[in-house]
Order: C-alpha cells, then structure tokens, then sequence
C-alpha cells in the first residue's frame, strides 16, 4: 500500500481530482440543517478525552481528508459506525485520513454519564481523536438532526458527504471516497449517483451570513444576504430553501411555499426542500399534498428526522394516531438530543391517553432544554 | 437697609456653597461607586471564565472577594454555589443557597437553582415553593415551570405535573426556542 502511495501524482492533483470526482458520483445526504454539500464545514476544537490533546479542525484539515462523526453511546447506529470506522482508519493508517468523532450524549453530562462515555470508548479502543461537546456548540453549529452524522470534509475545508444515520451503504461511500481521495479507486468501483451543483464562493459568503442572521433571529436582515446570494448564484437551491425557513419565522406561509418550490425546481434530491415544502403545506391545511412531499424526501434519505416528524403530525391530524407515534418514535430514535421530537412525542401519547410516556417524553424534552446546574 | 439686603443674600450664598460641595461630595461618591461596581464586574467576568474552564479554586479565590466588596452579590453567590455543587458539596451548596435567597430575594435564578437542589434531595415542597415564589412574578418562566412540574411529580400529582410540564413547552415552542 505505501508503494502505491508513493507512486502516486502530488497531493494538489488528488484534490482537484477528488472534488470533481465527488461533484458527479456524491448521493444526496441531509445530516445537516443548513449545511449542503459544497459548503465549508465549521470549525471547531476539543480535548481528546483519552490522551488529553488539543484537537483543532482547522489543523487537522491541512492535507488530510478528515470524516467527522458526531456520535453518542445511546445511538446503536453510531457504535456500529464507529467499530467501522475503526477498522477503515487501521486499514488506511499510512494514508492522510484523519477521524474525528464528537460525542453528542447531553448538552452536559453527570459524572456517571461522563464515566459512561470512558468506559465505551475504552471498551471500542479507537484509533483516532475522540472529543466531548460539552453545551452541543458543535451539534448546534453544524445543525445536527440525526446521530450518528457524518462530514467527510476535504482539504479545503468544504463538505464532501454528509449522511445521516448509518447504514452498509454509507460505509461503502465513506470508503469509496477514501479510495478516490487517495487516487485508489480502480473505475469499476466508481459510484454513479447523481450531481451534485457547487454554489460559487461568493454565494456561499452571503449564504453562510443569512445563516447566521438567521440563528440570532435578524430575520430581514438575513433577506437581505439572501438576496444577495440569489444575485451571485441564481441556481443555488438552498437560498431559496432558507429563504423559505425565514418566511415561515415571519408567518408568511405562501411566501414560504414559493421559496420551496423554487428550491426544489432548482434540486430536485434536496431531502430538505422537499421536508421543507411539505411543512409548509401542513401548516396551510394540505395534509395530503405535505404527505407527498414528506414521502418524497424520506425516500432519498429515511433518516431526515424533520421529514419524520412533519409525516407523524400530518397522521395526527388524519387522526391516525398510531401512525404518527411511529413516525415519532422513529425520529426519537435517530435524535434523541432534538428537545422538539420529545415534545411532540409527548403530545401524542397525551393524545393517546398514555400518562406515564407523556411525562417520560415532556421530562425528557425539558431535561435539554434545562440540563441543571 | 443695605444690611438688611446683605443678610438674606449671603444666605442664600451660604446655602449656595453648601448644596454645591454636598453636591460634589456626592458626585465623587456616585464616581467611587461605579467605579467600584466596574471592577466588581470585572472580578465576575473573571471569575466565571475561571469556573467554566475548571479552574474551581481560582474562580473560589475570587467570587470570594467580590462578596468581601459586595456581601450580598447574587452572582457570586450563584457561583460560589456551584462552585460546591462541583466539588460535590451539596450540603453546602443548599445552605449557600438558602442564605442567598434571603440576601438576594429578587434572584429568579438563585430561587430556581435551589429548587433545582431540593428535587435532587427529595424535597419536592420546598422545591414547589421556590419554583411558585419565580411563577408569582414570572408566570411564563418555562424553567421554573419545569421545576414546578418536577414537584407535582414528586408529590404524587401526575396529572397537575402533565398539564404544568405541558405548559413550559407550549412556552418554549411558541417563542420558537424549542
């Protein structure tokens, strides 16, 4: 294997190779609120918690394709990723991949939470950086909706794949981007999904500000770099998708239908314009019409737990209670740190006249939104 | 008559000189105090950097002389708390609290760090008063609503703790925080 490295063209070519590669094969994937494929992934640092060192994204990032996980040892789905994870970094270890997995358990943990965080990471023995988010800044900064998550992020800093949940197939792509970073890929193994379009920087800029106008709630002043990057890249499908979430802040409901459907006219595999539109069209009354929308983005990505959520209240008001507990229940399983999944759970099973879950589910819900002193 | 114009005239002149140096006095004093009350809130800035990064003696040290400056400062006294609850003093961590809540009545957060503490103990009316003594000023406070329901619950009233939990969230959610 060290030959074949050796062997090899200069890393600047693997790169360039790697992102145009990666434009024509990557599937769609929805870890992220409003994070897209192409986007720069946020930085962030942490202590590892087993040899104590300082771990910095920005660090790591330099010459080295780096797959961030955000896990936590509640989430069987992130255990078996991590095993796996474990033996393609052993597989790959002379190579320039690096992991890091960031344990989303609770926004603060208790001592025996803590000691049961060690005692899993002893038990799997990993062979990369593990660090602890203490608060969910990172969870929150990347806008994690299901766990375990996924950034495979390039040299460059950009978002190359990004998953929820986990599954064989995701290992295969994790893996076949390895492969392809590393110039290893013999052509029959290439994967063929679908395009995936790159925003220009210059959207992005403006896009990454509506984003974080966004988050502090400056709902016209995020307009405003939306326009901006609407001007700089009229394809961009996720400044419409935003622009969408900003006019459902502002109970402008028609306003915010027309964003998705332009979204979606412009990317038709975005799972979260497709969540996204069907949301809206739940909130106008259209039970049906949402449930189409919802379906359709939960064939692309079935772990996309807003799409989980909106299809279970859009059962509920179909009065098919049971059906939307399941969805529910589902979307608890993928995300058990999303406060608002627990609170609408807890409604449905007050519905369903279950007193001791309905308290279960409201505790749980309250529990992260006030983790105590 | 000359005289009897003076008279008056320098009184009001005396009383002139009197207002204005009580004046200055007090303005020196107003300067002294928020000159004080800027360095208090500098030692808080620091000492709460201190805590959050774990450096519990430091952050002690100093949340300690800020109650020297300011005896009944409710920040230092929320601090000083935690700084316990940290150290795995809950002993003195309740009996902090308790004497904070009388120096500091108007703390929302130290009424409802307490009541935090009295459920962790078992103490769910004591808990319950604390979190209604917040809901009497602050009927929409989700937290202390929180903390309400967790008392109902631990007295026995599921059904009260329910619809009060059930209110908390409508709270949150409707403030789009949930």
């Amino acid at each position: 294997m060290r030959r074949i490295f050796q062997s090899v063209p200069s890393q600047g070519m693997f790169v360039v190779l790697f992102i145009l590669i990666f434009l024509v094969t990557v599937p769609a994937a929805a870890a992220f609120r409003h994070l897209t494929e192409g986007m720069d992934a946020p930085e962030f640092e942490g202590k590892n918690i087993v040899t104590g060192h300082k771990v910095q994204f920005n660090k790591l990032i330099k010459n080295n394709l780096v797959i961030v996980v955000f896990w936590s040892t509640w989430s069987k789905r992130s255990l078996e990723q991590l095993a796996d994870l474990k033996k393609i970094v052993l597989k790959y270890q002379d190579y320039p991949i690096k992991v890091v997995a960031i344990n989303v358990d609770a926004p603060r943990l208790t001592p025996a939470a803590r000691a049961a965080i060690d005692s899993k990471v002893a038990e799997l023995d990993l062979p990369f950086d593990i660090i602890i988010d203490d608060g969910l800044k990172i969870y929150y900064r990347y806008g994690v909706i299901a766990v375990p998550s996924t950034a495979v992020v390039d040299t460059n800093g950009a978002i190359r794949y990004g998953p929820s949940g986990y599954s064989l197939a995701t290992r295969d792509v994790i893996v076949d981007s390895i492969e392809m970073f590393l110039g290893l890929s013999r052509p029959d193994t290439v994967i063929t999904f679908f395009k995936r379009y790159r925003p220009t920087r210059r959207a992005t800029r403006y896009y990454n500000m509506a984003v974080n106008h966004f988050g502090l709630r400056m709902y016209e002043r995020a307009l405003v770099s939306l326009d901006s990057a609407e001007v700089a890249d009229p394809n961009f499908a996720a400044v419409h998708q935003l622009r969408g979430e900003v006019f459902l802040r502002l109970e402008k409901l028609n306003e915010a239908l027309a964003e998705f459907e332009a979204a979606a006219a412009l990317d038709s595999n975005s799972v979260p314009v497709w969540a996204g539109w069907g949301h809206v069209l739940r909130l106008l009354g259209q039970i049906d019409a949402a449930k189409e929308k919802l379906n359709k983005s939960l064939e692309i990505e079935d772990t996309y737990t807003p799409a989980l959520l909106d299809r279970g209240l859009c059962w509920a008001e179909s009065d098919s209670v049971d059906y939307a507990i399941e969805n529910l229940e589902k979307a608890v399983e993928l995300n058990q740190m999303d406060p608002r999944l627990h609170y609408y759970l807890g409604l449905l099973y007050h519905k369903a006249g279950n007193l001791e879950k309905t308290l279960q589910s409201y505790l749980t819900a309250l529990s992260i939104q006030y983790p105590g002193e | 008559m000359f005289h009897r114009m003076l008279r008056p005239a320098g009184l009001l002149v005396l009383m002139l000189c009197v207002l204005s140096g009580a004046g200055l006095a007090q303005s020196s004093e107003t300067d002294n105090h928020r000159e004080l009350r800027k360095q208090v809130r500098k030692l808080l800035k620091v000492a709460a950097a201190s805590f959050e990064n774990g450096q519990l003696d430091s952050a002690a040290t100093i949340f300690d002389s800020v109650k020297t400056i300011e005896p009944g400062n409710p920040d230092a006294a929320y601090y000083l708390a935690r700084i316990s609850l940290a150290r795995g003093d809950t002993v003195a961590c309740m009996e902090q609290l308790e004497q904070a809540v009388i120096d500091s009545p108007r703390s929302f957060r130290l009424k409802k760090f307490l009541a935090g503490m009295y459920l962790s103990t078992n103490r769910p009316d004591e808990a319950l008063k604390q979190a209604e003594n917040v809901l009497k000023i602050r009927m929409r406070d989700s937290e202390a609503l929180y903390l309400k329901g967790r008392s109902l619950l631990m007295s026995g009233d599921s059904a009260r703790a329910v619809e009060v939990l059930e209110q908390a969230l409508e709270i949150i959610e409707k403030r789009g925080r949930l």
